[in-house]
């Protein structure tokens, strides 16, 4: 009975300091920040970290004290709890839910106006282009890719799903999918035996899939995405391989498409959504609010290493 | 009698194919999987090793720097894996330093001590903690085990990376391994032959001077048999630790409030989204881990056999 008698004070005394320990949290007098900057990314094969790397220049030069993260809400999380640290997560976060502060750049809240209206600078265009008008392997097809453009950017069901697959795009300015397919007959034929063919970027898959996926449940359109990097977009559709094996319908870029990718020889092209993303800080942490190029490259290579020096 | 040898000279032709197919049934069984492990170890290994050969398709990595590196950075493709093999013994055998003693003292606790309810409702409560599943005791780790220890790096003085530490790693695989090794040391000690508990009586000697030489000594093959399977457990966690280690780039880290990381996050980190050499160095350090688990156990077996020897 004697070491159930030593268990039970054992299990009371553990109690106390379960107490202890939650009482004491709130109780923290440090206001502002002090210390080492903790610079949180995501790994090293994620999209979101290969669009901030581009954004800021970092690709290589990330501090090799940075803490590593297992995704987007795990960043939240982690940030949130850390009063000296620092991260990024796309737009689409929830910020006050997770206790972090969004970072204005340059100026500029980030806010999905902001994107849309191209103020906002740590943000891209997925930009698509169609083959040449007469170019497709049957009139059908062309039609039908016409029609998945016109879905993908102008219908309030194809942003839609865009939107909750993380693309930023004005979901109430679309226009009802029932009317905009009144503008394309084709749909009313049987379509079970055509394949859209999609390739370019490789960050636009997520969007583009929930886009596709959408578009199949309405038409019975098959589709076939095959993507290699936004270079190949043009190359794909337009450029040097559009008769080739890796042909296809609609070519995908996640940035602007170059001068000399003359893409107003499609059939169709535009931004069907932008993709952005926040620098972010603890909610405690009042020193930083506005952030630019330079001192997010600073920070984020280890240049910079503490709060003190961003202080000044 | 004479029945019986009648019986024997003319053998039940049902009989003996029921014997022969169970035979061969028992035969099958045995053998698939058997073979698993070898299908295993040949699959991984054959992955695994094929980055370090010259006709490795994304370019000859250097086996003898991957062995001795002190850095794992994906982006920069520096994969070095000697301070994760360190990070990982340090993480695994601390936890079972606290773990071990607690699990076994607890297991006699239950058995020779406790009063039969009390010892049946420990029994079912260690039970249901070793059937959580491992991402939910992540969960409770980084709501629960990383803000105790920021709160207590706070009173230290010490800055952590909000809580995510080589301290919140080994607390966390201690809970983990408890149920593991508690559970087999019970079945161990439960089958200790009561006789030798009388001779010890009989010899004049204590309960707890039993309890310790002659039960615990009993016992100790399936006691270690827990520790060894504990420490599987804490090689091997992947979801619930790269939730709280931090996934340092360089190490090892010996600090117990600076981040750290482990060989099976490091296999997890990013491994749905990679392709390439990042994807197939996985394998590499899976291999490895398989020969750090190995070398530990057979580490284990010699602690076993050379304890408790002048007691035998």
């Amino acid at each position: 009975m004697k070491f159930f008698r030593l268990m039970v004070v054992g299990l009371i005394l553990s109690l106390g300091l379960v107490g202890c320990a939650t009482t004491e949290t709130p109780v923290e007098e440090t206001k502002s920040v002090t210390g080492t900057i903790n610079v949180y990314t995501r790994d090293a094969s994620s999209g979101t970290r290969g669009a901030f790397e581009e954004f800021i220049e970092l690709k290589d030069k990330l501090t090799v004290t940075a803490i590593e993260v297992t995704g987007n809400g795990d960043m939240a999380v982690k940030v949130g709890e850390d009063l000296n640290g620092i991260g990024y997560v796309s737009l689409t976060t929830d910020f006050a839910a997770n206790g972090i502060t969004p970072l204005s750049y340059k100026g500029v809240e980030a806010t999905e106006e902001n994107v849309i209206n191209k103020s906002y600078e740590l943000a891209r265009p997925f930009e698509f282009v169609t083959r040449a008008s007469g170019d497709f392997v049957s009139e059908d097809q062309e039609l039908v890719t016409l029609a998945f453009a016109d879905f993908l950017m102008n219908s309030v069901e194809g942003r839609e799903v865009v939107f909750a697959a993380g693309g930023i795009v004005d979901v109430d300015a679309g226009t009802a999918w029932e009317t905009l397919k009144a503008n394309h007959p084709v749909l009313s034929k049987d379509l079970s035996a055509v394949v859209l063919k999609t390739g370019g970027s490789t960050s636009v898959e997520k969007t583009l899939k929930a886009a596709l996926e959408a578009f199949q449940a309405l038409t019975g359109v098959q589709f076939e995405m095959n993507h290699t990097g936004s270079s190949d977009g043009f190359k794909r559709t337009l450029g040097s391989e559009k008769d080739s094996a890796n042909a296809v319908d609609i070519g995908f870029a996640s940035r602007y498409f170059k001068a000399e990718e003359t893409v107003n020889l499609g059939a169709a092209t535009g931004v069907y959504c932008m993709d952005a993303i926040v620098v972010v800080v603890n909610d405690e942490n009042t020193l930083l609010t506005d952030s630019d190029k330079e001192l997010v490259f600073d920070i984020f290579s280890g240049a910079v290493s503490t709060w003190e020096e961003v202080a000044k | 009698m004479k029945d019986i040898n009648n019986d024997s000279r003319k053998p039940n032709v049902f009989k003996t194919y029921q014997d022969l197919f169970f035979k061969s049934l028992f035969f099958v069984s045995a053998l698939i999987s058997s073979l698993m492990i070898i299908i295993i170890i040949i699959f991984i290994a054959q992955k695994g090793i094929s980055p370090f050969l010259s006709s490795y398709e994304y370019g000859q990595q250097n086996i003898i720097s991957f062995l001795t590196g002190m850095v794992w950075r994906q982006d920069q493709a520096i994969y070095g894996v000697a301070f994760i093999i360190i990070n990982t013994l340090i993480s695994g055998f601390a936890s079972l330093l606290i773990a071990f003693p607690i699990s076994v003292l607890t297991a006699l606790f239950v058995v020779k001590i406790a009063p039969k309810p009390i010892g049946y409702f420990i029994e079912s409560a260690i039970e249901i903690l070793a059937s959580i599943p491992s991402v939910v005791y992540g969960v409770f780790a980084v709501g629960f085990i990383v803000p105790l220890i920021q709160t207590l790096a706070n009173i230290f003085k010490v800055q952590t990376a909000g809580g995510s530490s080589l301290l919140a790693v080994i607390l966390l695989l201690s809970i983990m391994i408890l149920p593991t090794i508690t559970s087999i040391s019970i079945t161990a000690i439960k089958a200790v032959d009561i006789d030798l508990e009388k001779a010890s009586y009989a010899l004049g000697a204590s309960k707890t001077q039993t309890n310790f030489k002659i039960v615990l000594n009993s016992a100790k093959s399936g006691i270690f048999a827990g520790a060894i399977l504990g420490l599987g457990r804490a090689f091997g966690e992947a979801t619930a630790v790269s939730m709280v280690a931090g996934n340092k780039m360089f190490g090892p880290t010996f600090n117990l409030f600076d981040i750290t990381r482990t060989m099976t996050s490091t296999m997890l980190a990013g491994l749905k989204e990679t392709t390439g050499l990042d994807y197939d160095i996985r394998f590499s350090v899976g291999l490895v881990l398989m020969g750090v688990i190995l070398i530990s156990n057979l580490l284990i077996n010699f602690v076993k056999n050379n304890i408790g020897k002048n007691h035998a």
